[in-house]
């Protein structure tokens, strides 16, 4: 019976470190960095109803976004390459020279890379009111458009009106600046005769 | 069919590209266009439109393929040429390079054939003096067998 006096010190102390060694690694708890997401919950600053107008080399706009609100984050704690900007409601105007405006309207976007990689989903809608030739409309759910190339791509299905019929497809590469669309896969279109 | 020009005109292909500057859309692969009883397949279709509406259709291929009802009780018109190109509104078809029209076993081939697909005529020739001769193949037409004269 002393004996086991003596000796059960050692046996917890056993028992807790294998405890520790073999169920709770201590890789796993002790030295967890505390996870991007919490430390930055917070915006670093945020803006509702904003405009952001971009002018070209002659002073003439040639982008505007607005957007209910915007959440700035530096996962960093200061600003970064890191930086992202999380837009609710966004609408972007993108205007050329000897082209009629064209639009973007998106549930959220979600812009990195300084601002030159934005990220839209839900209700995508990407659409021209040209006087001459009509009304051109692109439907998805989810694009990535690069604001300086004004260049747009998604894989996701899409689907094209314009004035002469409708095109669906699996995929897309759109050049807002040439007009210049190219649907990837399964390509269906329907057009009404002359 | 008559009907054919008013119908939608329905096409399928792997990849597509619109140039919406010049209202041009250039199907390409396996492409596959039905319009009413019009039936194209080909490599590459490119699809004119002018004030909203498809006023041309350009296939090629090697060959590309066509084939319509001309009238519901005639049978199919096949047609094959490296280049077809359809005019919707004036309903002509241009088969140009290998060019080949068949109806029920009746054949013509040549550099360049022109099929009016409204009146059902064909009219074949040739672009340059060493251009595929015209070749002309008609079945004879079942002749109905003649009644004996009353003796």
């Amino acid at each position: 019976m002393a004996l086991v006096k003596k000796i059960l010190p050692a046996i917890v102390a056993l028992i807790v470190i294998a405890y520790l060694f073999i169920f709770e690694t201590p890789s796993t708890r002790l030295f967890d960095k505390p996870s991007d997401q919490a430390t930055q919950k917070a915006p670093a600053f945020f803006m509702t109803d904003f405009v952001s107008s971009q002018y070209d080399e002659n002073g003439r706009l040639s982008q505007q976004l607005r957007g209910l609100r915007a959440d700035h984050f530096q996962p960093k704690g200061k600003a970064s390459a890191k930086d992202y900007t999380l837009v609710q409601q966004l609408k972007a105007d993108i205007y050329n020279p000897d082209q009629a405006p064209w639009h973007i309207v998106a549930d959220k976007g979600r812009a990195t890379h300084r601002g030159d990689r934005i990220e839209l989903t839900g209700n995508v809608h990407l659409f021209q009111k040209d006087p001459v030739k009509g009304v051109t409309e692109l439907f998805t759910n989810k694009l990535i458009y690069f604001t300086k190339r004004q260049v747009a791509q998604t894989n996701a299905p899409v689907k094209i009106v314009t004035p002469q019929g409708v095109t669906t497809a699996k995929g897309l590469k759109a050049n807002i600046k040439t007009e210049q669309f190219t649907l990837t896969k399964k390509v269906k279109g329907i057009y009404e005769p002359d | 069919l008559p009907t054919d020009r008013d119908q939608p005109i329905h096409i399928d292909a792997d990849t597509a590209d619109l140039d919406q500057k010049a209202g041009i859309l250039t199907y390409i692969g396996n492409v596959v266009i039905d319009q009413g009883s019009i039936h194209i397949e080909a490599a590459k279709a490119v699809i004119y439109s002018k004030n909203s509406e498809v006023y041309r259709v350009v296939a090629t291929g090697g060959p590309a393929h066509f084939q319509q009802q001309p009238e519901l009780n005639k049978p199919l018109v096949k047609a094959q040429g490296n280049s077809l190109v359809y005019d919707v509104s004036s309903e002509k078809l241009t088969i140009t390079e290998h060019a080949r029209v068949e109806q029920n076993g009746s054949v013509i081939t040549g550099d360049v054939i022109n099929y009016d697909i409204h009146l059902a005529t064909v009219e074949a020739g040739r672009r340059t003096e060493n251009s595929e001769r015209v070749k002309v193949i008609l079945q004879p037409q079942n002749k109905k067998p003649v009644e004996q004269d009353a003796e």
